[in-house]
């Protein structure tokens, strides 16, 4: 078991994170926030606030260049640019209207104080199914139905095939928005060096894209603009975003002076992006044998205020729903609505977890009515050859393995044994599974999915890796390191990840897709073996011999028939630079893909719940992937630990609260926001197929979003085994299990 | 954060002398809740008065009467107590399920009265107890009794979702230029069954939903006396008549019948950790379970 390479500076307090950061002279940045969920600003009055002494500059939309823009952290442009960094309407509770700078933080929030508007308050709308109705408020004037984005898949005629099934089941899903909660919020920091040059520190997951948004949204020259990468404390996608960071900078464009803008954890939970909240429609036509014969879903996606995101997600988890079961008729209808809620962003599953909530816990409920087990229902049901496959292009005789998942899981976990007893009398015992397919990285054909890597040995015999690929937190670092080392022969420890910048470093797309082992980790491995190739002729050149001769041992060349001859990757660097070669070994790379490469797994899990308090203790989980390799255990086995706890979260108590009236938010703290945590207790397993996938490093795929997805409904479908009724919405607190034993023991009576 | 200057007084003379020469002062014993209210500056003092520097507070004596903590004791000072300390099952039981080993580490049992919490834990528990809170200033000294202590308003025009707990709550009796000192828990009342339970959202170490400390004196097969009080579901902690009139001269108990009892009688907050109807139906749960571990506690021991 190798320890992260990131590790022992993280344990003991060297990793310098953002906040860690100080530049001399840098003032503190505050926003003033709007006290209305919709409404036009009529007037801004900031004349008190330059007399109050410490305050270097405030700036309102008046300020700022009128570029719109998505803040969407992809290459790609793609969907509504309905966003200004400040604007001159407001349609969230919170959304920032002016912006200060000031020597400390005391100064600058007398600055705010003093700032008065005037509003022209219009009725806001918070809910889906209100925002689509006629007449409802309009959140942007360029989509008078609120629907920012509509996806639509149909195959086949689903209508038609509901009439003739023997079974069609019909139920509705509500989820709500949630928060990504990294333990480090929002934190930028700017300044301009003395020729000019903008340089930014920012917790962001994608750096390339922040430089060209920064330089757009202030009018710059993109090749003015220089993103550093501080160490990240976690983003989960809630930083793939341009979040707050033009502001900053127009803060020092406005001041010429380093700015810093770190954002409060309520400010983080209520004013950056949330998880989208959606409501759900799922109807199923199924014959007497258990075969599906038609398939529907209508998902309202509660956008928020902004799209961002929101474009992309009615079709990812449209095209992920659609593929996963196996079905001549399907209608997928997914609108992105536009509501007066916090924008919704990227997060872990990206539209999935919401789908196959619904679907999972659907397929549930219609396995136990018709008698199937769940395993064998879905055994019955999924995709997996190449004929079947409606969406994606995936080769599906090598790479599906979802039934091996779902059989070889449901064996170690002893799904068809299910025995435990209650511990007393209070309680029940509930048993669960979920599966999913998650692709991996972008569309290679037509999305910008590529990640540049640099290599090259020192002259003291390590090696640099230089890549723009963002570690967060996820350890795809420690995971290009694992790589390269396997691919070089040579111990992690002499491997190097240079820090990142967007001047020195190659280009990489961004972090998330769960793209840095399957994109990244392909560009380092192809680098490695060109470097490679260059030292075995090195090696071999040394030694006397022919490249295809040398072997190498841990850092060490010698010849295959002649092995006491040795000369070390250490003493060829060397010789490279003071001997007499006077060369560079140096090679580069670039992926961008052949597609994106499917994830299957399932997960179980065993709950105990409280049927007097609705208490669940979610006593095991055993989670099954198709990894294709695993690269680090340790690492891996530490994604699918958060991804669970992740899902646990969600399952119980995950939820953002929201005043209904006005829109505040009413839980933006740890303390009413519950989070699951270590003292869960609960027992993860882990068991991992190693499927090689085509593309992948070594035959790797991808964990980040996968650990989560199947997460929470493989735990709410135990819960609803344990109760003998079902929920339709997330979470499944205390209180609604409570309500849902009573009112099964109403309807028996 | 607002700026402030901070002191570590000795004795209770010196605080004395510094509340007096800052009057805008803030005393923070154990920080877990003063460090939060500064930085999220719902407390803004001038100076930052230490309370852990003062021995006084922080002793456990005991004597034929009395059991004395100072207000200063660390929850984990209580839980490591020695057994044979009056009303140690219960005293302890709350420790356990008070908050994490970092919290309890560094809370105290008189910082958790004085946070004014409703789901402050140690209030229902020393309320059942009838517990005197004892509170000096330059000139006098104060003894009241829990529920004097607590001064929480229940305001229900702030409903039905407000963030009740760290803006409309904290009212305690405390006045300025005082400080709790000390929490004498008397023994004539002699109660020899203990139970205290707390029941949660999620985890068991979490703000209680609704908690119930039962303190019973118990002959033979009767109970004699009984002393039930609700933390958690209320703006302060409640006594609940229901359960003590059930339970007080009773042989035979029927904990069913308890709980509906207790969940009929009260009258609880709705906020959004949980909706009043379910805070209700929970009270009586967890007075049933108190009841259950109180009275299960001393079977066991019979069985000795």
């Amino acid at each position: 078991m190798k320890q992260r390479i990131d590790a022992l500076s993280k344990v003991i307090g060297e990793a310098k994170y953002a906040a860690d950061l100080k530049i001399p002279g840098m003032l503190v940045g505050k926003i003033l926030r709007s006290t209305c969920a919709h409404a036009h600003i009529c007037e801004i009055d900031t004349s008190k606030v330059k007399e109050i002494p410490g305050v270097a500059c405030v700036i309102t939309w008046e300020d700022l260049p009128r570029v719109p823009f998505t803040p969407a952290g992809i290459p790609e442009e793609a969907g509504p640019l309905d966003m200004y960094v400040l604007d001159k309407k407001v349609r969230y509770f919170g959304e920032p209207v002016a912006a200060v700078a000031a020597v400390d933080e005391e100064t600058a929030e007398k600055a705010l104080k003093a700032i008065s508007i005037k509003y022209e308050e219009l009725e806001p709308v918070f809910a889906p199914i209100e925002a689509l109705r006629d007449g409802a408020p309009v959140v942007h004037e360029d989509y008078p139905d609120n629907i920012g984005e509509r996806y639509t898949y149909v195959t086949g005629d689903v209508k038609k095939a509901a009439v003739a099934a023997d079974y069609v089941f019909a139920d509705s899903y509500e989820i709500p928005a949630i928060q990504h909660m990294p333990l480090e919020p929002h934190i930028c920091i700017s300044y301009f060096d003395k020729g000019g040059r903008m340089h930014i520190f920012s917790s962001t997951q994608v750096p390339f894209t922040l430089k060209k948004m920064v330089a757009k949204t202030l009018a710059l020259d993109p090749a003015d603009v220089v993103v550093h990468m501080p160490v990240i404390g976690g983003g989960f996608g809630s930083k793939q975003e341009i979040v707050y960071e033009p502001l900053c900078a127009a803060l020092t464009v406005k001041t010429k002076k380093p700015v810093r803008l770190s954002l409060s954890r309520d400010e983080d939970m209520s004013c950056t992006r949330t998880r989208h909240g959606a409501d759900l429609w799922i109807r199923t036509g199924v014959n007497r044998d258990g075969t599906i014969v038609s398939r529907e879903m209508v998902m309202h996606v509660n956008n928020g205020a902004y799209c961002s995101h929101g474009y992309w997600i009615p079709s990812v988890a449209g095209m992920h729903w659609a593929h996963q079961y196996r079905c001549e008729n399907i209608s997928f209808v997914g609108d992105l609505v536009y509501t007066n809620m916090p924008t919704g962003g990227a997060f872990r599953g990206y539209g999935c977890p919401q789908a196959f909530f619904a679907n999972e816990s659907h397929f549930d409920r219609i396995a136990s009515e018709l008698g199937f087990d769940p395993v064998e229902f879905r055994l019955m049901n999924v995709t997996d050859t190449v004929d079947a496959d409606p969406v994606f292009n995936w080769d599906m005789k090598k790479n599906s393995t979802i039934k091996q998942c779902l059989k070889d899981g449901a064996q170690k976990f002893g799904w068809y044994e299910k025995k435990n007893t209650p511990s007393d009398q209070n309680k029940a015992i509930g048993y669960g599974m979920s599966c999913f397919v998650y692709s991996i990285s972008c569309n290679g054909n037509e999305d910008v999915d590529t990640t540049s890597v640099i290599m090259y040995l020192r002259e003291d015999g390590h090696v640099t890796i230089s890549v723009g690929s963002v570690e967060i937190g996820q350890g795809c670092h420690t995971v290009f390191a694992d790589i390269a080392s396997a691919v070089l022969g040579i111990p992690r420890e002499m491997i190097t990840i240079a820090p990142i910048d967007t001047d020195t470093s190659p280009y990489d797309a961004g972090t998330f897709a769960t793209r840095q082992t399957y994109m990244g980790g392909k560009a380092i491995e192809l680098a490695a073996k060109d470097l490679r190739k260059q030292l075995d002729q090195y090696a071999a050149d040394c030694l006397g011999g022919k490249s295809e001769d040398v072997q190498i041992d841990n850092g060490t060349y010698y010849l295959k028939d002649q092995p006491e001859k040795t000369v070390t990757v250490k003493e060829l660097a060397w010789e490279s630079v003071y001997g007499k070669r006077r060369t560079f070994i140096c090679s580069h790379a670039t992926w961008d893909g052949l597609g994106s490469t499917p994830a299957y797994g399932a997960h179980f899990a065993e709950v105990e719940v409280d049927k007097e308090t609705g208490n669940v203790n979610v006593k095991r989980v055993l989670v099954v992937h198709d990894v294709g390799k695993v690269l680090n255990r340790t690492a891996l086995e530490g994604q699918l630990d958060g991804g669970v706890v992740m899902g646990i979260g969600s399952a119980l108590s995950e939820e953002l609260i929201f005043n209904g009236e006005t829109g505040e938010m009413l839980n933006d703290d740890f303390r009413n926001y519950r989070l699951s945590s270590a003292l869960s207790g609960t027992d993860i397993e882990y068991l991992f197929l190693e499927n090689p996938s085509e593309h992948g490093p070594l035959g790797a795929r991808g964990i980040g979003e996968p650990s989560f997805i199947p997460a929470t409904t493989a735990i709410t479908n135990a819960i609803c085994d344990a109760i003998g009724t079902r929920i339709d919405s997330l979470p499944f607190t205390a209180e609604k299990i409570v309500t849902a034993i009573e009112n099964k023991a109403h309807e028996e009576v | 954060m607002k700026k402030f200057n901070y002191f570590k007084p000795k004795t209770l003379e010196q605080l004395f002398e510094l509340m007096k020469d800052y009057p805008r002062y803030g005393l923070i014993a154990g920080g877990t809740n003063m460090v939060f209210q500064l930085k999220e500056g719902v407390k803004k003092p001038d100076a930052v008065i230490d309370l852990k520097g003062i021995k006084a507070l922080s002793e456990i004596t005991e004597d034929g009467e009395y059991l004395s903590i100072g207000a200063g004791v660390s929850v984990s000072e209580i839980e490591e107590m020695s057994s044979d300390t009056y009303a140690y099952p219960i005293l302890s039981q709350c420790a356990q399920l008070f908050s994490s080993t970092q919290i309890k580490n560094r809370g105290t049992i008189g910082g958790n009265l004085c946070s004014g919490s409703p789901t402050a834990d140690y209030a229902a528990v020393l309320a059942a107890l009838n517990a005197r809170l004892i509170l000096k200033s330059k000139t006098e000294e104060r003894h009241l009794l829990v529920e004097d202590f607590f001064l929480n308003k229940y305001l229900s025009g702030l409903q039905p979702k407000c963030k009740f707990c760290r803006r409309c709550m904290g009212r305690v009796a405390v006045q300025k230029g005082e400080v709790l000192t000390e929490i004498r828990i008397p023994k004539t009342a002699g109660f020899n069954a203990f139970g205290f339970v707390k029941t949660g959202n999620t985890q068991p170490v979490e703000n209680a939903i609704a908690s119930a400390a039962v303190c019973l004196k118990i002959q033979g097969s009767k109970c004699l006396e009984a002393s039930v009080v609700l933390g958690g579901v209320s703006a302060n902690p409640i006594r609940s008549v229901a359960a003590e009139d059930a339970l007080t001269n009773a042989c035979q108990i029927d904990l069913k019948e308890i709980k509906e009892a207790v969940a009929a009688e009260v009258h609880t907050i709705d906020d959004i950790a949980a909706s009043a109807s379910y805070r209700k139906k929970m009270a009586g749960v967890a007075v049933k379970r108190a009841l259950y571990k109180a009275l299960k506690k001393r079977g066991d021991e019979h069985d000795d």
